[in-house]
């Protein structure tokens, strides 16, 4: 499948990834490094052992990387989850069981942009 | 051009880190990573992504992924070297310093976040010369806002675009450039201007002390003194609101205070006998001259430096009370500027000789002005002088002895030859970068492990000779808890290694010491030499060290070695008498309560087997009877060859040991057949506690017990104590009563030690 399709079916901004990239080769190899990426997985050991600190860094990566790569619905997730950790950085407190919600949606949104990048790599 | 060099170096310090050949390195390093990102993790903490002689970015960010993306983005034009945290972060710079021209810094990481780099960066002045651009998808004002107080030139927002991040990257860094060098042209030109003002102010001022017959030495003392007394004055008040720039200035003015000199007749000026009234009177006009002279510049009359001299000028002889001239101004009416300079003229005229006088010793010259004959002076001013006596005498009589007269005229001569040189701040960061590729090469040459360490952020940054021969990380954050260290030099090496540093002095801050290493599965002996570093604050800071790390275990071997064969003999490799005798005395000092008991083993018949079968088989019986002789007894005790063809054992063993069970069990377990000779022994013992504890009796008696049984035809074992003689008489049941016979002095003190000790023993 093509990146159209792939962006196509996880709702992500390929023309804007494309315009910041340049080349269609590199929006490729980095699109491609995506799911070896460790981020998702240090955010699901910090969420599961309440390592809000962790946590905190390891959404803000993940924001990080997914608004690089045009993933929309991953980014705007994980950027809500980054806003509800971020208390934690300043020494505040976190209301933990509005988390759940968040990390869930962060959850679905990678396993939607997983399965599209599979296609791609198929 | 040094920079060229020092990245070149780095560059192949970077290839041998990451284990990868350097043609796959330079091919694209990111192309391997992109297919296997597992394969960096744990690897080298920083790659290049080539080798050219680019200008070189660090990137700081603990994802990978962004780390790959900005590189990538960069590769083209730009060396990219990397970092995972902070702590490495700050380690890069500050082994390659202005060898890194941009840093992209992300905010938030683990261990060290952006902020704590960019603090570190500020504290140590990096940040002035090596630009920062923030990554981060921070967007909150607040951060933006501190990022920028702490230096940050530029930021960058997610997501990143490939234009963007390159002109901004290639825009500060041209911009820091030109500003590096528009700062060393401006620093170059203010050095020029103020060496040139020096040189026309000496010049000046020794127009005047030439013509005046002087040696050119007085403007100079003057000048001196003058500065030393403003320091010590500023130190002690700050009723005058001195800064160092008025100081120098002053300073420099003072060298003009008698430039209206040049208005008076020479006749009169070097006159040598008494002046007239008159002369006196015309004299006396050149400090007015002298303002005159100042006051009709046709330009410049508002510089500090000519307003100050005019002062000088005028009224450098004033006096506090109001008698001097030529306006009568009384205290703190006349400028500061002129009562030191006064102050300073008195004293060197006084010390000085001059055509009417001899010169004065200090004491002399002192007391004279303290005592009010020269004139009345500032209270504060003679406090001044009063209290800094004697580093004013040793600062006057080093100016004089190195300048010998012409010292002004040999200034002039630097002064002028220095204008056309290079300019200083370029010529210094040259250096820099030039100590630093020298540092680097060095490092690698020698087959030492040079260190930083710092104390913060805790951190222990290695040479490369250190990272392959410890098998250690070229940086180790928190050294103390470092695992990678510990296993090295143990966890009590570690703490020894770090506190022996910590516990120095800023006046005595370098250590020197041993310590055991582990490398390479082999236990080593490393020499360190190290250099505290504090800080110069009032009450310094230890900050950390810098030193190296030597193997010597070689030589520390061949030492051991030494030792070891000055105390053994050669055939057997047993311990010989001296060192049996040293090593046996020590475990009798050291263990006061347990039984001692020394055998004597001389071999039978062993002058036949040397007759018979030759000296070589003698060799061998020999080296066969030492190791039966070890295996016979345990590990700890001490088996010694003390002659030819005799032994020694010394034991310790506690009170409930058979000693007579003891001594014939070994007797027996040395009898055997070595290739037909019959090797068997005749042994003499000696217990301490029969004998005193006293290593040469115990070897006398032993030495008795074994010629008694050597007398008897050999073959068997007697105590000292069975010997029908003195000692065994004084060692049976009833020790005192026994009749002296042929004892001699040492004997006798001998044995009443023991009666007594064992009179002891029953109470």
């Amino acid at each position: 499948m093509t990146l159209e399709s792939c962006y196509a079916m996880m709702g992500g901004d390929l023309e804007g990834v494309r315009g910041r990239l340049l080349t269609d080769e590199r929006v490729a190899k980095f699109v491609g490094m995506f799911p070896h990426d460790d981020t998702f997985a240090n955010l699901e050991r910090a969420m599961e052992a309440h390592a809000l600190e962790d946590a905190f860094r390891a959404a803000h990566t993940l924001k990080g990387v997914s608004h690089d790569l045009g993933f929309m619905p991953l980014h705007v997730a994980a950027d809500e989850l980054t806003q509800a950790l971020r208390p934690v950085k300043e020494g505040g407190a976190v209301d933990e069981a509005a988390l759940v919600p968040l990390m869930e949606a962060v959850q679905d949104a990678y396993r939607t942009t997983i399965d599209a990048l599979a296609t791609v790599n198929e | 051009m040094f920079g060229t060099m020092v990245l070149g170096i780095n560059a192949k310090l970077f290839v041998a880190r990451s284990g990868a050949g350097a043609r796959e390195m330079e091919r694209d390093c990111w192309c391997m990573l992109a297919r296997n990102p597992n394969d960096h993790r744990g690897g080298g903490y920083m790659v290049a992504t080539s080798l050219s002689k680019k200008k070189t970015v660090l990137v700081v960010d603990d994802s990978m992924f962004n780390r790959a993306l900005l590189a990538d983005m960069m590769a083209d034009e730009f060396n990219v070297i990397e970092a995972e945290n902070g702590k490495q972060a700050i380690a890069a710079i500050s082994k390659l310093g202005l060898g890194i021209s941009l840093v992209l810094l992300d905010y938030v990481m683990p261990e060290m976040d952006g902020f704590a780099v960019l603090s570190v960066m500020q504290r140590r002045g990096w940040i002035k010369d090596i630009p920062v651009v923030m990554v981060s998808a921070e967007s909150d004002p607040a951060y933006i806002e501190r990022a920028y107080e702490l230096g940050v030139t530029d930021f960058l927002t997610r997501p990143f675009d490939i234009n963007i991040v390159r002109h901004r990257v290639r825009n500060t860094i041209m911009l820091y450039s030109k500003q590096r060098v528009l700062a060393g042209m401006v620093a170059d030109e203010i050095n020029e201007r103020e060496r040139d003002v020096n040189l026309m102010v000496s010049i000046l001022s020794h127009i005047v002390e030439f013509r005046n017959g002087e040696s050119g030495m007085h403007v100079l003392r003057v000048r001196a003194l003058t500065e030393i007394l403003l320091t010590c004055l500023a130190e002690k008040t700050d009723a005058y609101d001195l800064a160092s720039a008025d100081i120098s200035t002053i300073s420099m003015a003072s060298s003009l205070h008698d430039i209206g000199k040049i208005a008076i007749a020479e006749e009169i000026l070097n006159k040598p006998g008494r002046l007239t009234d008159e002369e006196f009177r015309i004299m006396k006009t050149h400090s007015a001259v002298g303002a005159e002279m100042l006051e009709k510049l046709p330009t410049g009359q508002n510089e500090p430096l000519v307003k100050t001299a005019y002062a000088i000028c005028r009224w450098h002889h004033e006096r506090y009370d109001g008698r001097g001239y030529p306006d009568g101004l009384v205290g703190d009416d006349i400028p500061i500027s002129a009562q030191v300079v006064a102050l300073a003229d008195v004293y060197d005229a006084l010390t000085s000789e001059r055509v009417y006088k001899p010169a004065f010793s200090h004491e002399k010259a002192m007391s004279m002005i303290i005592g009010g004959e020269c004139g009345a002076f500032n209270p504060l001013l003679i406090d001044v002088l009063r209290d800094n006596a004697d580093s004013i005498h040793g600062q006057m009589e080093s100016l004089s002895s190195d300048g010998r007269g012409n010292y002004g005229t040999k200034r002039v001569m630097e002064a002028l030859a220095d204008v056309d040189e290079k300019g200083t701040t370029s010529r210094t960061i040259s250096l820099l970068d030039y100590e630093r590729m020298k540092y680097n090469f060095y490092a690698e040459m020698s087959n030492e492990v040079q260190y930083e360490l710092s104390q913060d952020p805790p951190m222990l940054v290695m040479s490369d000779y250190g990272r392959i021969n410890l098998g250690l990380p070229e940086v180790i954050p928190d050294p103390e808890k470092s695992e990678a260290l510990i296993r090295v030099f143990g966890r009590e090496g570690v703490t020894e290694f770090l506190h022996r540093m910590m516990d120095t002095s800023p006046d005595d801050p370098i250590v020197r010491f041993d310590m055991c290493g582990v490398a390479n599965g082999e236990t080593r002996w490393y020499n360190v030499v190290s250099r505290a570093l504090w800080s110069d604050d009032d009450k310094p800071v230890y900050m950390g060290a810098l030193g190296k790390l030597t193997d010597v275990h070689d030589q520390r071997s061949l030492l051991m070695d030494l030792q070891f064969r000055a105390w053994h003999d050669s055939l057997t490799a047993l311990a010989n008498h001296a060192y049996a005798r040293k090593v046996a005395t020590e475990r009798m000092e050291a263990n006061p309560d347990c039984l001692f008991i020394m055998l004597i083993v001389d071999l039978d018949h062993f002058k036949e087997a040397n007759d018979t079968y030759g000296h070589e088989f003698g060799d061998r019986v020999l080296r066969y009877f030492a190791d039966r002789l070890s295996a016979s007894v345990r590990e700890d005790d001490l088996v010694a060859r003390i002659g030819g063809d005799e032994f020694l054992v010394f034991m310790m063993c506690d009170q409930e040991t058979d000693r007579r069970h003891l001594a014939r069990r070994i007797h027996s377990a040395i009898r055997s057949e070595f290739e037909g000779f019959p090797v068997s022994s005749s042994m003499g013992v000696a217990c301490a506690d029969v004998v005193g504890k006293d290593y040469d009796e115990m070897f006398r008696c032993a030495d008795r017990a074994l010629y008694r049984v050597k007398r008897l035809g050999g073959g068997s074992c007697s105590f000292c104590e069975d010997e029908t003689g003195p000692v065994c008489e004084v060692s049976s049941l009833s020790p005192i009563d026994k009749p002296e016979r042929s004892y001699t002095g040492r004997e006798r003190r001998q044995s009443a030690g023991v009666a007594k000790r064992r009179g002891n023993d029953k109470s």
